[in-house]
């Protein structure tokens, strides 16, 4: 089977005709390097293709990790051809990256996307000029719309059948006598990509500095000669969006920022909107749900004689997961609000906005994404943040990925806040999420105190136009939220829930316990000395706190379907204990899921070892304070 | 007026010079166009002064002061004195 690689700079939507070719649903966004992995897909076709969709790069000369995936990938995995798509509304920059490409020993495609935006700048591209003087196929497509989808198809099979690569003119023209003779000493030796090895050696040949800037003022000068006889481009700067006056005013800049997300947390947990007395979106579907299952639930169980099985499947099984399952709609609502502001291009200028506050954390604007995606899940927060620039940046983020809630913590802030604060449930859990950005605003300054401010932190962003979010994205992003929703409530929560109903109806000498002794007991009373001094670890029903923050190590949504098999939360807090066991909840150390991730990714031992520590020795401190100040009142 | 990148003030604009420095950072600086004669646009700061947004070459990007150095310019100034109006 032929492999075919889609390379080309961020955002310029390889992922989404990535996604079009071959039916696959990867992550698309308006923020440039939403991919940091390479991804595997098939087309049909006569003998079927293999397409990998590449994270995006400017050069391939890499700058962060996961754009080294990309250059190792082409250079070590070879494939067949590579499909170079390019934004028609940026051609010089994207031509850049072409050249590269050409210097290699692969066939290259180079396909044009987003021209009708292009063309509303006055951008027009001829294409058969540009294939004369580049010496490759040129093509247009929209990976929107799916036009020209099949003459890609069509040119990557013949350009594959004839395996002919680039005629590299820029080289002839423009390289200097000696390195052509270094690319054919190379090739004799049997290196692959000989011409792009002698170049690359040289560009990073960093006591002769100088090189790199030489092979970029040619790459650029035979770019501008393409330009003049090949594209057409409007003399001057595009102006800049009028939107752009407001989101990224000096003035109203942060405080619109803030108020949008204030929005989005409204219109999730609100009980009334706006004062208006109705339910948000949010809380409506949460309630919906709730009552849906309800009647499911009485369906299911209610003609089945009372018995130890039917008990274990209505409280163990079907309790547990319908309490997690109940909120998934307002988890939905909540990444909803969250991709728009993605989709839009919001989120960049909010980089752009608060890249000086996070410079006093070690870290830059782009670190806006990893935060604001482990409000969603830490998983691939904690994967996004390859795109940062250094290493050391690069630590404190993936340590502070965890204070940001994550989604699957919502459905117990949302039980307990509804249960003591009903008046003021959206405020508690604003707060919540608040305080987990506060510590990791204090985490963070502290850790750039003691890692040495020393090395300065670049910060090189592209600010993407404003895109209409597509209905298409949203919906295949909610699917994919939806569907690893659901797969965990079908087996990591399934079998937690089960598991805590039965060891809460065992004795430890395997006796069944009625309503005392039971292991669960036993464990969570275990753990009650630790938990004392935060308000839940005392005698009676708060074993239970206990063991369901044992379960949420294994699924942070374990932790409220633990609350629902043993029972609900009667007798179990006083409003400052439920608000320092939320605190403690909030920033405990993830899932195992989460935890494997940071494992995997955090390459110091030192860190791998400390951090979880830290994360407990944090969320005890924090809900130790909350409980001592909010007793008091 | 020869000067810096990290000098130049919202909305105004200047040529590339040369891009300083080697490593990483300034072959990235080099893929994104900053080489000699590229026209820059010097569109906005950030309220904290850093980063600057600027364009080139039809796209817009943000960098630090920091990043800004190394790049000297040309603007279309006659003279420092020249231009402090309010």
């Amino acid at each position: 089977m032929k492999t075919i690689a889609l390379a080309g700079n961020p955002n310029c939507g390889k992922s989404a005709l990535f996604n079009l070719l071959t039916g696959s649903d990867a992550a698309v966004g308006n923020w440039p390097g939403i991919t940091v992995e390479r991804k595997e897909g098939f087309s049909g076709g006569e003998e079927g293709l293999r397409w990998i969709d590449l994270p995006g790069v400017y050069a391939l000369s890499p700058f962060t990790p996961e754009e080294q995936v990309t250059r190792r990938f082409l250079l070590e995995e070879t494939p067949d051809l590579i499909v170079n798509l390019a934004d028609a509304s940026t051609p010089e920059r994207s031509l850049y990256l072409t050249l590269q490409l050409l210097e290699l020993d692969i066939p290259v495609l180079l396909v044009w996307n987003m021209e009708d935006i292009a063309a509303k700048q006055g951008i027009s591209i001829d294409k058969p000029a540009l294939s004369r003087l580049l010496g490759i196929p040129v093509l247009g497509v929209s990976a929107l719309t799916g036009k020209g989808t099949e003459e890609l198809l069509q040119a990557a099979g013949q350009a594959m059948r004839e395996s002919r690569t680039g005629r590299i003119a820029w080289s002839r023209e423009a390289l200097p006598q000696c390195l052509r003779e270094r690319a054919a000493e190379l090739e004799r030796q049997g290196e692959r990509h000989s011409l792009f090895r002698a170049v690359d050696t040289l560009e990073n040949d960093t006591e002769n500095g100088t090189y790199a800037a030489l092979f970029a003022e040619r790459r650029y000068a035979f770019i501008d000669a393409c330009v003049k006889k090949a594209i057409h481009i409007p003399e001057g700067q595009p102006a800049p969006p009028a939107l752009d006056r407001l989101f990224l005013s000096p003035v109203w800049g942060i405080p619109l920022f803030f108020m949008l997300m204030l929005l989005v947390f409204h219109v999730t947990f609100g009980a009334s909107l706006f004062g208006s007395g109705v339910p948000s979106p949010g809380v409506f579907l949460h309630r919906s749900a709730e009552r849906g299952l309800e009647m499911l639930s009485a369906l299911l169980f209610s003609r089945m004689e009372p018995c130890f099985f039917r008990d274990f499947l209505s409280e163990g099984i079907f309790g547990g997961i319908g309490t997690a399952l109940s909120f998934l709609p307002q988890i939905l609502c909540l990444f909803f609000c969250m991709e728009l502001l993605e989709d839009s291009g919001c989120m960049a200028r909010a980089a752009f906005l608060l890249d000086a506050p996070l410079r006093r954390l070690g870290l830059t604007g782009r670190a806006l994404l990893p935060a604001l995606t482990g409000f969603g899940c830490s998983v691939p927060a904690l994967l996004s943040v390859r795109t940062l620039e250094t290493e050391r940046s690069r630590k404190i983020a993936r340590f502070l990925i965890p204070f940001f809630s994550c989604g699957a913590k919502l459905p117990l802030y949302a039980l307990l806040a509804a249960a003591f604060f009903p008046h003021r449930a959206d405020w508690v859990i604003a707060g919540l999420y608040a305080s987990g950005v506060l510590t990791a605003v204090c985490a963070g300054l502290f850790l750039h105190k003691i890692t040495g401010k020393r090395d300065s932190q670049p910060f090189v962003m592209e600010i993407p136009a404003y895109r209409l979010p597509r209905w298409r994205n949203l919906r295949r992003s909610l699917g994919r939220r939806c569907g690893d929703y659901l797969n965990k409530a079908a087996t990591v929560i399934l079998a937690a829930s089960a598991a805590v109903w039965l060891l809460s109806r065992v004795t430890p000498d395997f006796m069944p316990a009625d309503g005392q002794g039971s292991v669960l007991e036993c464990g969570g009373k275990l753990l009650a000395p630790f938990f004392t001094p935060l308000g839940f670890g005392g005698d009676g029903e708060s074993w239970k706190a206990a063991a369901a923050l044992l379960s949420g190590l294994l699924a942070k949504e374990a932790a409220v379907s633990a609350l629902g098999t043993l029972g609900g939360l009667e007798g179990l807090f006083t409003p400052a204990s439920a608000l320092s066991f939320l605190v403690f909840y909030l920033l405990y150390p993830p899932c195992t899921a989460a935890l494997s991730v940071y494992w995997s990714e955090e390459p110091s031992r030192k860190w791998r070892l400390c951090a979880p520590a830290a994360w407990l020795l944090t969320a005890w401190s924090a809900a130790f304070a909350v409980y001592q100040v909010a007793s008091k009142f | 007026m020869r000067t810096r990148l990290s000098e130049l003030r919202p909305d105004s604009r200047a040529i590339v010079l040369r891009t300083e420095g080697d490593g990483a950072l300034s072959r990235r600086l080099f893929a994104l166009g900053f080489v000699p004669g590229t026209e820059l646009y010097c569109e906005r700061l950030s309220p904290f002064s850093s980063p600057m947004l600027v364009s080139l070459r039809g796209f817009r990007i943000a960098l630090r002061r920091a990043e800004g150095e190394r790049i000297f310019v040309e603007t279309g100034d006659k003279d420092e004195n020249h231009s402090t109006s309010g």
